[in-house]
C-alpha cells in the first residue's frame, strides 16, 4: 500500500493542483509543499521498512490488461528506492524554491507533480508495459513545462526533446510487443525466470535488448544521441532543469540496470565494447563541448553528458564496484548538478541572461551563494570528501578491472572536468564584477536558501558516509551481476 | 446477345456518360445531373439483374437508391444555392478553399 | 584485513584534524567577522589546539621507539564495495609525528604572522577559514593510514591552494594562477588514480602498513612490474604536487597569493607532500632502483632549471619560489640516491628556513607597501632590523652555513649523493653554489646599499605579530639541524631512527645496493670543499650586489632567457594548451553542431519536405477528387479480377 501511495500522492495531488488555478498563486505553492510533506511521509515509511534483500518484489498489483499479459506491478528494491528518494528530495526543495515566484502558479506545479508521479511510476513499475506507459507519460508534462515556461527557444527545445525521446521509445515498444507475444507475460520477475535464450545479437534476446537499449540510450543520453539535452536543459525553467538533470537522466541508467542487464545479460555483454566506446566519446567530447560554451546552462548540460558517460561505463563493466559506483554516482550527480542548476537558476531569476561574458565577480556580490556554487562545482568534478569522487573512483576502478585502457582514457574526463568547471568559475564567480551582476542585486530569500542548503549538506554526508546507501543497494546489484555470470542460454 | 447483356450495356453507357460528365463539366449543376445519370445507370443494371435472377432484392435496392438520390439531389441543390449566394458562381473550379 | 592488527588505538588523532576543521566552519560559516582580531583569533586558536594535541600525541607515543607504527585511530569506515575497502583510519608513526609537529607548529606561527600581515584585509574570516581548512586537509594527508585517505588530503590541499592563491579574486591573474595550480595538480593526480586502481586490482588493500609488510622486501606477493607501475604513477603524482619537472609551472604563479600562503603551502607543507608520501612508502620504493634513478635525474634537472631561473628574477617572491622548486629537486635527488632520511631531513629544515624566508619577504613587502621588485629595495637593514637579522639567518641556513639546520641536511644529501656517484655529487654541488649566489643576491639587493626608491626610503619595521614568528623560525633554522648530524660531527641519528622505525619493521635498504659508506677523511674533505665553495660564491655575490645603485638588472640573451623562465610556460601553451583548446572547439562545432544536429535537422527537413510534396494532391477541387475515386476503384477492380483469375 505504501508503494501505491508513493505513486498516487503526486498524481492525485497534481490533478487537484490544476483546480487551484482560480485561487491566488501562494495557495497553490503552499498546497504543493503540503503535498510533498504527505509524499515524504510515505517515502520515509518505505525507506524505513525497506528490506534490502527483496529484489523485484511486487508489493502492489492490478491486473489491468490480461490480454497482453500485463499487470500494473509496483515494488521497491535496492535499485529504485534511492532514486525515488532523490526524486522526492529534489522536488521537495524545488517546492520551496517556487514559493513567491510569480510565474510558477498552479498549472506549473500541477504539471510538475504529474511529472513526479510518472517518473516514480516508471521507477516502481515491475512490469514492462506499465514501465513503458509511465516512461512515455513523463514526456507530456515535460513538454509543457519546457514549452510554456522556458526561455527564448523553448518550443524548438521542447519539440526536440519530445521527438527524440519518443523515437527512441518506439523501438522499446516494439520490443515489448515481441516479448508479450512470445512469453504472454510482461512481469519483470516472470521474464527473468523465463530465462530468455540467447543466440547472437540478432537473435530474439539480442534484438529485444537493442530495442530497450535505444530508448535508454536516448534518455541517458549516450553519445551520439545527446543533442537534445543541451537544448532542453538550456531552455527549460529552473525546476524542470533540476528534475531533468537530477531524475530523468538517471531513469535511463536505471532502465539499463533493471531491464537491460536484468533480463538480457548476454546481449548486454555482447554490446559492452561498443557502449564503452560511446561512453568514452561522451566523456571526452562532452567535456570538450562544456569547455567551449558561452552559455552557462549549456555548459552544465554538457557536463551532464560527460558525467553520464561515466555511468554508462559503470553499467557495462559488469563488476560490483562499477555497478555500485554507477548507482551511487546517479545520486551524487543528481545532487551536484541539481544544485548547480538550482543555484544558477536563482541567479538567472534576477539577471535573465546566461551569457558567461556578462558575468564575473559573483563572490563580491554574494559570498555565501558563491561558496555554494563553488561547493557544487567541486562536487561535480569529483573532489574527495564529496560524493562525486566516490562514484567516479568506484566506476573507474571497476572499469579498470575490466579494461585498463578504457579506464585510463576515461581518466581524462577527470582532468577535463576540472578544466571546464574551473574555467567557468573563473569567469562567473571570481574576477571583477561583470555588467549583469553590476546591474542586479543578488540577495536570496529564505525559501531559496532552504532549497539550496539541504543539497549541500546531503552532498557532504554522502561524500563521507556513503556506506548506508551501498548497504541498501548491495543485494540488488550483486543479484544482477550473479545473473550475468550465470550465463544461461549460452 | 442476351437480354441481360443489352440492358446492362445500356446501364453501363449511362454510367460512363455520367462519370465523364461529372469529371469534365465546368458547371456544378451539370455535374449534379451527371451524378444522377450515374445513379440511374446503376439502377437500370440492377433492374436487369432482378429480372435475370428473378429476385426481388435488387428491385428493393433500386427503390432505396431512388429515394436516397432524391434526397441527395435536394441537399446538393440547396448547397449550390448557398454557394452561389456566397461566391456568385456555380463553377466548380472556383471552389478552392480546401486547397493544400 | 584490518581487524587483526595488534597495536594500540586512540581517539586523540582525529582531534588534530577536527580542531582546524571546526575553526574553518566557525570562521567561514558562523562568525564571518570582518574584524581581523576575531577572525584571526579563531583561526590561530584552532591551529594552536592542533599543535597542542600533536605535542601530546608525540609526547605520549614518542619518537624513537622501534616497534611503534601500530598506533591507530579507527575513526570511521568510508567505502566498502567489492574489492574496494577503504577505512578512514588515522595512524601515528614517528615520521608522522615529526611531520605533524612541523605542519601544526609552523602553521600556527604563520597564523600569528597573518594577524599582522593581513590587517588591512576586508574579509579576514575568509582567509583564516581557508587557512584552517588547508591545515585540516594537510593533516588528513599526514595522518591517513591508507592511500585513499591520503588522496583525500592530497586533493583537499589542492582545493585550498586554489582558493588561497586566488584569494584576492577581484584580479583575474590571481584566479588564473589558482586554476593553473589546480589543473596542473590534477594532471599529476591522474597518476595517483592509476596507482590506486592498480593496487585495488592486484594488492587488494590500500593500507600503508599492509602494503609495506606484504609487498616490500623479497617475499613480496606483488609482481615487480605492477609494483613499478604503481610507484611510477605515484611519482608522477608527486611531480605535480611537489613541483618537479614537468609539472612545476604552477608554483611560481602561485606567488599571486598572499605571502603567508606562499610560506605555509608553497614552502613548508603542501609541496613536501610528495616527498612525505615517498618516504612513508620507502621500503616499496627501495625495491625498484629504476624508479629511484628516474627520481634522481628528474630532481636534478628540476634543481638546476629552477636555480638557473632564480639567478635573474627581480621579484623577491619569485626568487624564493624558484628556490623552493630547486630545493624540492634536492629532496628528490636525495630520494633518488637512496637516502630517504636525508630527504625528509631537508623537508624539515627547509620548512623552517623557507617559511622564515617567505615570511621575512612578507615583512619586507609589507614595509615596502607591496612593492616586490628587488631593484626598488635597498638599505632595508637599518630600517627593518629584526626582519634583516632573521632573513640573514634564513639565507645562511639555505646556503648551508656551518651549523645551521640547512648545513646538516644539505651536507647529508651531498654525502649520500657522493656515495651514489661523483657525477651526481658534482651536479648537486654546482646547484648548491647557484643557490648561494642567488640567495645572497636577493639578500644583498634587499637589505644592503642605498634605498633605490621612495618605498624603500620610508620602509619601517613590522609589528610584533609579524616579528615574533620570524624570530621563532630563525631559532628553528638554527637548532633543528641537530637532530641528525654526520658521523664526523657528533654522530647524532635521532631522525634516522625515527624514520626507520616508521616502516613497520621493513627494511629501507635498496635492492642490489652495496651500501658502501664514506670514510671519515672523505667526508671531511667533502664538507670542507663544499662549505668553502659555497661561502666563496656567497661572498662574491654579496660583494657584487650589496652596493647596487641602478634599478636595472643585467642584460644579455642568456640572461633574458633565464629571466623569462626559459619560456617553459609559453612552450606548454604552444604544445599542449592551444592545440587542446582548438580540438575542443573543433570537436564541439563540427561534431555536435554540424554533424549530429545537422543530421537531426536533415531528418526534420526531409519529413517536412515530403509532407509538402504530398500536399500537392490536395487541390480543393471536387472533380479532381472524383478522378482519384474513379481511378482507384478501376484499379482495384482490375487488380481483384487479375487475382481471381
Amino acid at each position: 500500500m505504501t508503494t501505491l501511495m508513493l505513486l498516487l500522492v503526486p498524481l492525485v495531488g497534481g490533478i487537484v493542483l490544476f483546480g487551484f488555478g482560480c485561487l491566488p498563486k501562494r495557495a497553490a505553492q503552499w498546497f504543493n509543499i503540503l503535498l510533498h510533506f504527505v509524499w515524504g511521509f510515505f517515502i520515509l515509511k518505505a525507506w524505513i521498512s525497506f528490506n534490502p534483500e527483496q529484489v523485484g518484489e511486487v508489493s502492489w498489483s492490478w491486473n489491468w490488461m490480461p490480454s497482453i499479459g500485463s499487470r500494473l506491478d509496483l515494488g521497491v528494491d535496492g535499485l529504485n528506492l534511492p532514486l525515488v528518494a532523490l526524486n522526492f528530495i529534489l522536488s521537495f526543495l524545488l517546492a520551496f524554491y517556487s514559493l513567491g515566484k510569480e510565474k510558477l502558479g498552479a498549472s506549473y506545479l500541477a504539471l510538475f507533480s504529474i511529472l513526479n508521479a510518472a517518473s516514480v511510476g516508471s521507477l516502481l513499475a515491475l512490469d514492462a508495459f506499465a514501465f513503458y506507459v509511465f516512461w512515455e507519460f513523463m514526456l507530456i508534462p515535460m513538454y509543457f513545462l519546457i514549452g510554456k515556461w522556458g526561455s527564448k527557444n523553448r518550443v524548438y527545445a521542447a519539440l526536440k526533446f519530445f521527438a527524440f525521446t519518443m523515437a527512441g521509445s518506439l523501438l522499446m515498444l516494439l520490443a515489448i510487443v515481441a516479448l508479450s507475444s512470445q512469453y504472454g507475460t510482461l512481469s519483470w520477475n516472470a521474464l527473468r525466470d523465463a530465462q530468455i535464450p540467447y543466440d547472437g545479437i540478432w537473435g530474439f534476446q539480442g534484438l529485444v535488448f537493442l530495442g530497450f537499449l535505444v530508448a535508454f540510450a536516448v534518455k541517458i543520453p549516450v553519445w551520439p544521441f545527446h543533442t537534445w539535452l543541451p537544448d532542453a536543459h538550456t531552455e527549460a525553467p529552473t525546476g524542470a532543469s533540476v528534475i531533468l538533470a537530477g531524475v530523468l537522466l538517471k531513469l535511463g541508467v536505471y532502465g539499463i540496470a533493471r531491464w537491460g542487464l536484468g533480463l538480457f545479460p548476454m546481449a548486454a555483454q555482447e554490446v559492452a565494447g561498443v557502449m564503452m566506446v560511446l561512453a568514452l566519446a561522451g566523456i571526452v567530447l562532452g567535456s570538450f563541448a562544456a569547455w567551449k560554451q558561452s552559455d552557462i546552462k549549456r555548459m552544465i548540460a554538457y557536463s551532464s553528458v560527460a558525467h553520464m558517460g561515466f555511468m554508462v561505463l559503470g553499467l557495462f563493466a559488469f563488476n560490483v564496484e562499477a555497478l555500485q559506483g554507477a548507482m551511487f554516482q546517479n545520486l551524487a550527480h543528481g545532487l551536484s548538478t541539481g544544485a548547480l542548476f538550482l543555484i544558477f537558476g536563482i541567479i538567472y531569476d534576477r539577471t535573465h541572461t546566461r551569457e558567461i561574458s556578462q558575468y564575473g565577480g559573483l563572490a563580491s556580490k554574494n559570498g555565501l551563494l558563491a561558496t555554494a556554487f563553488v561547493f557544487s562545482a567541486m562536487a561535480s568534478i569529483g573532489l574527495p570528501g564529496l560524493p562525486g569522487f566516490i562514484g567516479e573512483f568506484l566506476i573507474l576502478s571497476g572499469t579498470f578491472f575490466t579494461n585498463k585502457i578504457v579506464a585510463c582514457v576515461a581518466l581524462s574526463g577527470v582532468l577535463l572536468g576540472a578544466i571546464y568547471m574551473l574555467s567557468m568559475l573563473r569567469r562567473v564567480v571570481f574576477g571583477p564584477v561583470g555588467p549583469t551582476l553590476e546591474a542586479h542585486e543578488i540577495k536570496l530569500a529564505w525559501n531559496e536558501w532552504v532549497a539550496i542548503v539541504p543539497l549541500l549538506v546531503l552532498m557532504l554526508i554522502l561524500g563521507l558516509q556513503p556506506q548506508f546507501l551501498f548497504e541498501k543497494a548491495k543485494f540488488s546489484v550483486e543479484w544482477i551481476l550473479a545473473l550475468m555470470a550465470s550465463g544461461w542460454g549460452v | 446477345m442476351s437480354e441481360l447483356t443489352l440492358i446492362v450495356g445500356l446501364g453501363l453507357c449511362l454510367f460512363s456518360i455520367g462519370i465523364v460528365g461529372f469529371v469534365t463539366r465546368r458547371s456544378g449543376l451539370i455535374a449534379l445531373m451527371s451524378l444522377e445519370l450515374m445513379l440511374n445507370g446503376v439502377n437500370i443494371c440492377l433492374v436487369a439483374f432482378a429480372r435475370h435472377h428473378n429476385s426481388p432484392e435488387p428491385s428493393a435496392l433500386v427503390m432505396l437508391i431512388v429515394l436516397v438520390a432524391a434526397a441527395e439531389a435536394a441537399l446538393a441543390l440547396a448547397l449550390f444555392v448557398a454557394l452561389f449566394r456566397q461566391s456568385g458562381s456555380v463553377d466548380l473550379d472556383d471552389y478552392r478553399m480546401l486547397k493544400g | 584485513m584490518d581487524a587483526e592488527f595488534t597495536g594500540a588505538t586512540t581517539s586523540l588523532l582525529r582531534w588534530i584534524i577536527l580542531f582546524p576543521l571546526l575553526g574553518a566552519i566557525v570562521n567561514g560559516l558562523i562568525v564571518r567577522s570582518r574584524n581581523i582580531k576575531i577572525a584571526g583569533a579563531i583561526g590561530t586558536l584552532a591551529s594552536a589546539l592542533a599543535f597542542v594535541v600533536s605535542l601530546i600525541v608525540v609526547n605520549q607515543y614518542g619518537f624513537l621507539s622501534e616497534d611503534l607504527g601500530y598506533i591507530v585511530d579507527p575513526w570511521f569506515h568510508w567505502i566498502q564495495v567489492g574489492r574496494i575497502n577503504v577505512p578512514f583510519w588515522l595512524e601515528y608513526t614517528p615520521l608522522t609525528g615529526l611531520m605533524l609537529l612541523v605542519v601544526t607548529g609552523i602553521g600556527t606561527l604563520i597564523h600569528v604572522f597573518s594577524l599582522g600581515y593581513m590587517s588591512e584585509e576586508k574579509s579576514p574570516y575568509r582567509f583564516f577559514c581557508y587557512l584552517n581548512l588547508f591545515l585540516s586537509a594537510m593533516l588528513v594527508l599526514v595522518l591517513s593510514s591508507n592511500l585513499v585517505g591520503i588522496f583525500l588530503g592530497w586533493e583537499g590541499v589542492g582545493l585550498c591552494s586554489y582558493l588561497l592563491i586566488g584569494f584576492w579574486y577581484e584580479k583575474n591573474e590571481n584566479t588564473a594562477a589558482g586554476m593553473k595550480a589546480f589543473v596542473t595538480n590534477r594532471v599529476g593526480d591522474l597518476g595517483f588514480f592509476i596507482a590506486l586502481f592498480l593496487l585495488a586490482l592486484h594488492a587488494n588493500t590500500f593500507q600503508i602498513r599492509e602494503l609495506l609488510t606484504y609487498f616490500a622486501g623479497p617475499s613480496s606477493q606483488l609482481s615487480p612490474v605492477i609494483l613499478m607501475c604503481v610507484l611510477a604513477a605515484l611519482f608522477w603524482a608527486s611531480t605535480g604536487k611537489s613541483a618537479q619537472l614537468p609539472l612545476y609551472v604552477w608554483l611560481p604563479d602561485a606567488m599571486a597569493g598572499p605571502t603567508p600562503v606562499s610560506a605555509l603551502i608553497h614552502a613548508a607543507t603542501m609541496v613536501t607532500s610528495g616527498i612525505f608520501v615517498t618516504v612513508r612508502l620507502w621500503p616499496l620504493f627501495a625495491t625498484q632502483p629504476e624508479i629511484l634513478d628516474w627520481m634522481l635525474w628528474v630532481g636534478m634537472a628540476t634543481a638546476w632549471l629552477a636555480a638557473l631561473i632564480a639567478l635573474t628574477q627581480r621579484d623577491i617572491k619569485k626568487v624564493l619560489a624558484y628556490s623552493t622548486v630547486s630545493q624540492l629537486g634536492f629532496m628528490f635527488v636525495a630520494l633518488g640516491v637512496g637516502a630517504p632520511v636525508a630527504a625528509f631531513f631537508h623537508v624539515v629544515t627547509h620548512a623552517f628556513f623557507k617559511a622564515l624566508l617567505f615570511l621575512g619577504a612578507g615583512s619586507v613587502i609589507h614595509g615596502m607597501h607591496h612593492d616586490q621588485d628587488l631593484f626598488n629595495m635597498g638599505g632595508l637593514k637599518s630600517k627593518m632590523p629584526q626582519t634583516h637579522l632573521t632573513f640573514l639567518v634564513g639565507t645562511l641556513a639555505i646556503i648551508g652555513f656551518p651549523f645551521t639546520a640547512g648545513f646538516f641536511s644539505k651536507d647529508m644529501i651531498l654525502a649520500k649523493a657522493f656515495e651514489h656517484g661523483p657525477l651526481a655529487w658534482t651536479l648537486l654541488v654546482l646547484a648548491a653554489l647557484m643557490t648561494a649566489f642567488y640567495m645572497l643576491r636577493c639578500y644583498a639587493l634587499a637589505f644592503w646599499g642605498k634605498p633605490r626608491s621612495k618605498h624603500a626610503e620610508h620602509a619601517h619595521e613590522s609589528g610584533l605579530s609579524m616579528v615574533i614568528p620570524l624570530i621563532v623560525l630563525a631559532l628553528g633554522s638554527l637548532l633543528v639541524g641537530w637532530m641528525e648530524t654526520p658521523p664526523i660531527l657528533f654522530d647524532i641519528h635521532a631522525l634516522q631512527q625515527a624514520i626507520e622505525g616508521s616502516w613497520y619493521g621493513m627494511s629501507g635498504e635498496i635492492v642490489g645496493h652495496s651500501g658502501h659508506h664514506l670514510s671519515h677523511a672523505t667526508e671531511w674533505i667533502l664538507v670542507l670543499v663544499t662549505t668553502a665553495a659555497s661561502l666563496g660564491v656567497a661572498y662574491f655575490s654579496f660583494k657584487k650586489f650589496s652596493n647596487q645603485t641602478s634599478r636595472d638588472s643585467a642584460s644579455g640573451t642568456v640572461f633574458e632567457w633565464s629571466q623569462n623562465k626559459f619560456y617553459v610556460d609559453e612552450l606548454y601553451q604552444f604544445l599542449i594548451l592551444r592545440p587542446l583548446s582548438f580540438v575542443a572547439s573543433w570537436s564541439w562545432k563540427i561534431v555536435d553542431t554540424y554533424l549530429i544536429n545537422g543530421f537531426v535537422h536533415v531528418i526534420r527537413d526531409g519529413l517536412k519536405f515530403s509532407g509538402q510534396l504530398l500536399s500537392f494532391a490536395h487541390t480543393g477541387n471536387v472533380q479532381t477528387y472524383a478522378w482519384y475515386l474513379a481511378a482507384a476503384s478501376a484499379a482495384s477492380l482490375l487488380l481483384s479480377w487479375w487475382v481471381i483469375s
